[in-house]
């Protein structure tokens, strides 16, 4: 385990983190975002009025791409890789960033690919109902849940994290 | 387990997505029960026109004052269905399901044309996947290696079996084998359970009415055996068994079946409805696919769309011709079929 953690420094062990984040929410709400999008371009050829109350449902599985994307600045942040301290970053502290980042790089990539997949499914609500919008966008919604508190996770982490360097 | 991880639901939305997303705006544009007893209620074709011009129909039927001019516009209506379904749906094979049926009714009354100079009731549908006047030429000068498959055996064989025979008889039972076993080939190519489904349960109710006809038109138990329809769910040895026996014998055969409704309402004191029963057949197949209705994402809806389409323009065909040939208003309600909205 010791000769693993070893084969990177710290700096590279928080910047894989930080990516992985970054990798994996984007993966998820790119597929998530392509899926429902597919069935919003179809309902709105018919009817393009219907793109208003389409647009919260395309853009929610979006969320997880951020949710990556804030994990990955408040690294940088939080251990300075922008302010050059990053190179000093001892092995073991860069290992457990990057495991602190391991819950939104899963979680956000799987949620996301999900909830547009509920989306899909949510999707005919408001092509039958406009009116029913509001309810078109609470399923999805239940699986952004997971997503919110991977993050939630991660940031609490990376401050531990950051609380142990002292 | 199996559902979540299986590789289909992630293709399915980018395979299907946009052609799910038109059809789910579409189904609100089907013809509503309202809208269905306005056309029946109403005094002559104008008035019916009239209404049918507030909906998609109302472009092609434009002046249509004619049984053959309202053959002619609902079938150009139909081919812009089976268009839409073309551009949605990659799957080819899609279409063909929906176009065999009309290519192999031409080839049989082609036939019949050329061997018994019987002109057809209907003129030749536009709607299947050969172009008409090329295949009419075709069997008419017997080029028939030149018909594509799977067209081409069927068609051999059923001019076979007929030259040898000579029972006009011999085409439709061929060609109807031929039809059924191509739409079930379709189906398993396609690897769909909802559209195995409904090819089965068209198998079964084929071979109801043919088991049906057979009694009421006295035929033996051989034109049963011949005519039998192979990949269905009912068994042929089964049917052949009661064949002698009283109609009852045939409810309670289908007693655990979901056709046992479908056979107590059109057999009544030993009498059977065949009429009745094609309608109630329709409607049995249709009730099975509005459960598209519920599928998220796959080709299920699509083709739950077209089925519903088809049916539309069936039940516009008897009110509008209905009305032409002035039909009473209460014969026209007890034919019509069901809606799929």
């Amino acid at each position: 385990m010791e000769s693993f953690i070893n084969a990177l420094s710290g700096f590279h062990w928080a910047l894989l983190g930080a990516a992985a984040a970054c990798i994996g929410g984007g993966i998820g709400s790119a597929i998530g975002i392509t899926y429902i999008a597919n069935v919003a371009g179809g309902i709105i050829t018919e009817d393009p009025d219907k793109f208003g109350p389409m647009l919260p449902l395309v853009g929610i599985p979006g969320t997880q791409g951020i949710y990556g994307f804030i994990t990955a600045v408040l690294v940088t942040v939080f251990f300075g890789l922008l302010g050059g301290s990053g190179p000093k970053l001892p092995t073991v502290v860069g290992f457990q960033v990057f495991l602190a980042c391991m819950p939104v790089a899963f979680n956000c990539c799987v949620s996301a690919i999900y909830q547009g997949l509920t989306s899909v499914g949510a999707a005919p609500m408001i092509a039958k109902r406009t009116e029913e919008a509001g309810k078109a966008l609470i399923l999805p919604a239940l699986v952004e849940t997971y997503a919110v508190l991977s993050l939630i996770a991660t940031i609490l982490l990376l401050l531990s994290v950051k609380a142990g360097m002292g | 387990m199996k559902h979540l991880l299986s590789f289909r639901q992630f293709i399915e939305p980018i395979k299907y997505g946009v052609g799910v997303g038109r059809v789910k705006v579409l189904e609100t544009k089907l013809l509503s029960c309202h809208q269905l007893e306005r056309l029946v209620e109403a005094d002559d074709l104008e008035e019916q026109l009239r209404i049918l011009a507030e909906t998609g129909y109302g472009e092609f039927l434009e002046d249509v004052k004619t049984f053959s001019e309202v053959e002619e516009a609902l079938e150009n209506y139909l081919k812009k269905v089976f268009l839409f379904l073309s551009e949605v749906c990659p799957d080819e094979k899609a279409l063909q399901f929906f176009q065999l049926k009309y290519d192999f009714q031409n080839i049989k009354a082609m036939i019949k044309e050329k061997y018994l100079q019987e002109l057809p009731d209907d003129p030749f549908s536009q709607l299947g996947f050969l172009e008409v006047e090329e295949l009419r030429n075709l069997i008419k000068k017997g080029n028939y290696q030149e018909i594509p498959e799977p067209y081409k055996t069927p068609t051999i064989k059923a001019i076979k079996q007929f030259e040898e025979k000579n029972d006009p008889q011999e085409i439709d039972i061929i060609l109807d084998q031929a039809l059924f076993e191509e739409l079930f080939s379709i189906a398993s190519f396609l690897k769909n359970d909802y559209l195995e489904n409904i090819v089965k349960m068209m198998i079964d109710l084929a071979n109801l009415k043919i088991f049906l006809r057979a009694k009421k038109l006295k035929r033996g138990r051989d034109f049963l055996e011949k005519a039998f329809l192979e990949n269905g769910q009912v068994k042929k040895e089964n049917l052949l068994e009661i064949f002698h026996e009283p109609l009852d014998a045939l409810i309670s055969l289908f007693e655990a079946t979901p056709y046992r409704k479908i056979l107590l309402n059109i057999i009544s004191y030993g009498k059977v409805d065949l009429d009745f029963f094609d309608k109630l057949a329709d409607d049995f197949i249709l009730e099975f696919a509005k459960k598209a209705k519920l599928i998220a994402i796959g080709i299920e809806p699509l083709i739950g769309y077209v089925i519903a389409k088809e049916n539309e323009v069936n039940i516009l065909r008897l009110i509008l011709i209905g009305r032409i040939e002035k039909v009473p208003k209460d014969k026209l309600r007890g034919r019509i079929r069901e809606l799929y909205a």
